[in-house]
């Protein structure tokens, strides 16, 4: 399939008719759409898949968007306007021209209303097909179920790589999934149960009549035994897997709403953890409060501990001083004592000589001396100061307190400026993510109950379809044995073996192409990877058995963890494969595809395109490509260059670059 | 035989006050310096506010009088009363502590009410000790 025109009649942006050639050769086969954000990039990506299957969805890739709201506003607002695309597309050597379109009004002030939409295929010389069955000639073309391959955007890329990076479980279903879409084998598994029925009714028509005529009894009683059993268990089946698809339906929903929320769900759970840091600061705050209190109540002198210090060093100051007092004191008795006595005894105590009569005038002197000086010495209560000191030694004794209310109510008021940091944030916070009341954290909750549950119900499913299994070869083998009954009509006989046969070949197919998918897509996503990553200790890709997908080293082991940028080329190489397997030729659609790979990637990727010879159209915006440094990188590969302009908030143009 | 001696109303025979209380307009600041998380207890917020007062030496006699009873004698610590008639010295530590506390209390209102200080700011705390 080639997309060879788009012609775009008042859609999205583009005001009137707009047509944009999209034909290109095998030696350029790549078409550069370039325009800033806002120009109308992915109104030109939907056009294209509104055209092909009239449904598009919202930025998520999940939501379905309404038509109306490609309508363009200011044609809307000139009265009833047609709007549509058309595509014209080469497939298999012929042309075909798909019409979609519109009639669209203005409602209400910005709101557009649209009906009378209808759609033409025509193959070029021919007439057009009956419009009940464009679906089912498009989706022969390229379904529906494998475009997402084809035609996608960042959006898709994230929410693949979310996938495969979700837990064990969900991510091998995932891949699985991929592979089987990829096979297309949802419509071998159609397949098989439609031969399941026809056997199913060729055995009981078989079966009735061997009851009819009372024969083989036996034969017949187990066989209705084990129909009976493999009705139950299919009812609990079918039951389950619609439980199953409406857990899916209610993942896909909760995943929806949180990817609407993902810029302010980072905010939110900042606010959370900022929200349980300053419940948990102020039990910090409390016991530094309390501690305080206690210090402050138990040390009740602190206020005036400056005072009780200076007059313990004072106490400590007076009693040296009188001690020194009192030992010179003590000095002076003993010489006045020693100079009275020689006096009473006129000889020296000393030496023993006699003391002249003219001496004693002198000794009298200086004993008078001595007394003077005596009388002067200050004279302090030595005790009394040594009370004073000890009754003050208690206070100089708890300095320690006084540094501990200060230590503690600095450690306080820090405590107090980081919570004050934490809820002014939390304020700023609150303003930013205000208005919307999505409970995250519930939806989170919500989102992992019901993958829980989705898990328990895939091990139920697993485990019944075994029983189911089993219980089909036995009704298989008791089907053969009615059947080779002499009474069963040969022709019967015959159609149900034929059945049987044929039921045979496809469950045997079945799991062959499966394995043999999932070895070409792990080959063709290996090969892909090793081309595009830089990051040189990654040897490759792998798809084991049980569809785990996983990097591997030089040494052929699986990585568990891999960087950001790994897992991002990984997903970009898992769905080039997924497309390259899928059908023959399709052109590759990507909407702003580099936006989250750095430079080395983006260049790998760009070279990967260039070796292309099928058509691939690319949207993007200046800051993930640059012409002058990147067109080189696609190899003279770029048959078109279109750049998107902006002429108004509502009306873009496209033009020959 | 000698007549008793009857000690005045709301003191003991040693002539000390046998209850004490503050002023009504420090009764509120003792109570926010409970609220605000400085002081376990009112009567320990009043006992710093005595020794803040007598630290700064302020005249016991210009502190605001007493609105009535809060505290008996005994709900005072024994080693503030003890101190007191220790270090002041008085023979009527109660009437003292009453006297400095209301000093002291007033003091500190004005701080105590715009509720943005430490009680280290507050009560003063030496600072200079520290070093």
């Amino acid at each position: 399939m080639q997309l060879l025109e788009l012609r775009l009649v008042n859609w999205g942006p583009f005001f009137g008719e707009h047509i944009i050639h999209l034909n290109v050769t095998e030696t350029a086969p790549v078409i550069v759409f370039r325009g800033e954000n806002m120009r109308g990039k992915t109104s030109l990506l939907r056009a294209i898949v509104w055209s092909l299957y009239g449904q598009i969805r919202e930025q998520d890739g999940r939501t379905p968007l309404g038509v109306d709201r490609m309508v363009n506003l200011d044609a809307a607002l000139a009265g009833e306007v047609q709007f549509g695309v058309s595509l014209r597309f080469s497939h298999n050597g012929a042309e075909y021209l798909l019409h979609r379109s519109g009639t669209a009004w203005e409602e209400q002030a910005g709101k557009v209303a649209v009906s009378h939409i209808s759609t033409d295929l025509i193959p070029t010389g021919g007439l057009p097909y009956p419009a009940a069955n464009i679906p089912e000639i498009i989706d022969s073309i390229l379904s529906h179920d494998i475009s997402d391959f084809f035609f996608f955007d960042g959006e898709m890329l994230n929410r693949f790589e979310e996938r495969l990076r979700d837990d064990r479980t969900t991510s091998q279903g995932f891949v699985r999934a991929q592979v089987e879409r990829a096979l297309g084998l949802p419509f071998m598994k159609g397949l098989e149960a439609d031969l399941d029925a026809i056997q199913g009714s060729i055995t009981a028509n078989m079966n009735m009549l061997l009851k009819k005529e009372k024969k083989h009894n036996e034969l017949t009683e187990k066989f209705n035994t084990k129909t009976d059993e493999i009705a139950s268990t299919e009812k609990d089946l079918a039951a389950l897997r619609k439980h199953d698809s409406e857990l899916a339906k209610e993942i896909e929903e909760l995943d929806s709403q949180l990817s609407k929320v993902d810029e302010i769900k980072d905010l939110y759970y900042e606010r959370k953890n900022l929200e349980l840091e300053v419940a948990k600061a102020e039990d910090t705050i409390r016991d530094f409060r309390d501690s305080i209190a206690e210090l402050t109540e138990a040390n009740w002198w602190l206020p005036v501990a400056n005072v009780l210090f200076d007059d313990y060093e004072k106490a400590e100051s007076d009693i040296e001083v009188a001690e020194i007092a009192d030992r010179e004191r003590f000095k002076i008795a003993y010489q006045i004592d020693l100079l009275e006595k020689q006096l009473g005894t006129g000889v020296c105590p000393s030496c023993g000589q006699p003391i002249a009569d003219h001496n004693g005038a002198e000794v009298r002197e200086e004993i008078s001396k001595l007394q003077q000086v005596q009388a002067q010495s200050p004279s302090i209560g030595l005790e009394d100061v040594r009370r004073r000191r000890d009754r003050l030694r208690r206070f100089n004794n708890s300095r320690s307190a006084l540094h501990r209310v200060f230590e503690q109510e600095q450690d306080l008021g820090r405590e107090r400026l980081r919570n004050d940091k934490r809820l002014q944030r939390i304020r700023q916070i609150s303003e930013q993510i205000s208005g919307n009341a999505v409970d995250i954290e519930s939806l989170e909750r919500n989102l992992i109950d019901r993958k829980t549950t989705r898990t328990r119900a895939a091990g139920l499913i697993g485990s019944l379809e075994s029983k189911r299994a089993t219980l089909k070869q036995e009704i298989n083998s008791l089907g053969s044995q009615i059947a080779d009954q002499p009474e069963v009509d040969p022709t019967e006989r015959s159609l149900q073996r034929s059945v049987q046969e044929a039921l045979t070949i496809v469950g045997n197919s079945f799991d062959r192409f499966r394995a043999s998918m999932r070895e070409r897509v792990s080959t063709a996503t290996s090969e892909l990877f090793r081309r595009l990553t830089t990051e040189k200790e990654y040897s490759g890709v792998g798809i084991s058995d049980d569809y785990l997908l996983s990097v591997v080293d030089d040494q052929g082991r699986s990585l568990s963890m891999i960087s950001a940028g790994a897992n991002q080329i990984l997903t970009t190489a898992f769905i080039g494969a997924l497309a390259e397997c899928s059908v023959e030729e399709a052109p590759m659609v990507m909407d702003t595809p580099f936006g989250r790979l750095d430079v080395g990637h983006r260049a790998a990727i760009l070279e990967w395109v260039s070796t292309f010879d099928t058509q691939v159209i690319l949207f993007v915006q200046s800051g993930e490509y640059d012409t002058q440094r990147d067109s080189h990188l696609l190899g003279g590969k770029i048959g078109r260059e279109y750049t998107i302009e902006r002429m108004s908030p509502t009306r873009s143009e496209v033009r020959a670059a | 035989m000698n007549a008793e001696v009857i000690p005045p109303f709301g003191t003991d025979a040693d002539g000390d006050k046998r209850t004490i209380g503050p002023s009504a307009a420090n009764k509120d600041v003792l109570e926010m310096l409970v609220q605000q998380g400085h002081f376990k207890t009112s009567v320990g917020a009043f006992q710093a506010a005595a020794m803040l007062a007598l630290k700064m030496q302020l005249d016991p006699h210009t502190a605001p009088i007493s609105a009535g009873t809060m505290w008996n004698r005994g709900t005072v610590s024994s080693q503030v009363l003890d101190f007191l008639a220790w270090y002041l010295p008085t023979s009527s530590p109660a009437r003292a502590l009453e006297q400095l506390g209301n000093a002291g209390t007033a003091y500190i209102a004005e701080k105590v009410r715009s509720g943005g200080y430490g009680v280290t700011e507050i009560f003063e705390f030496p600072r200079d000790e520290l070093n």
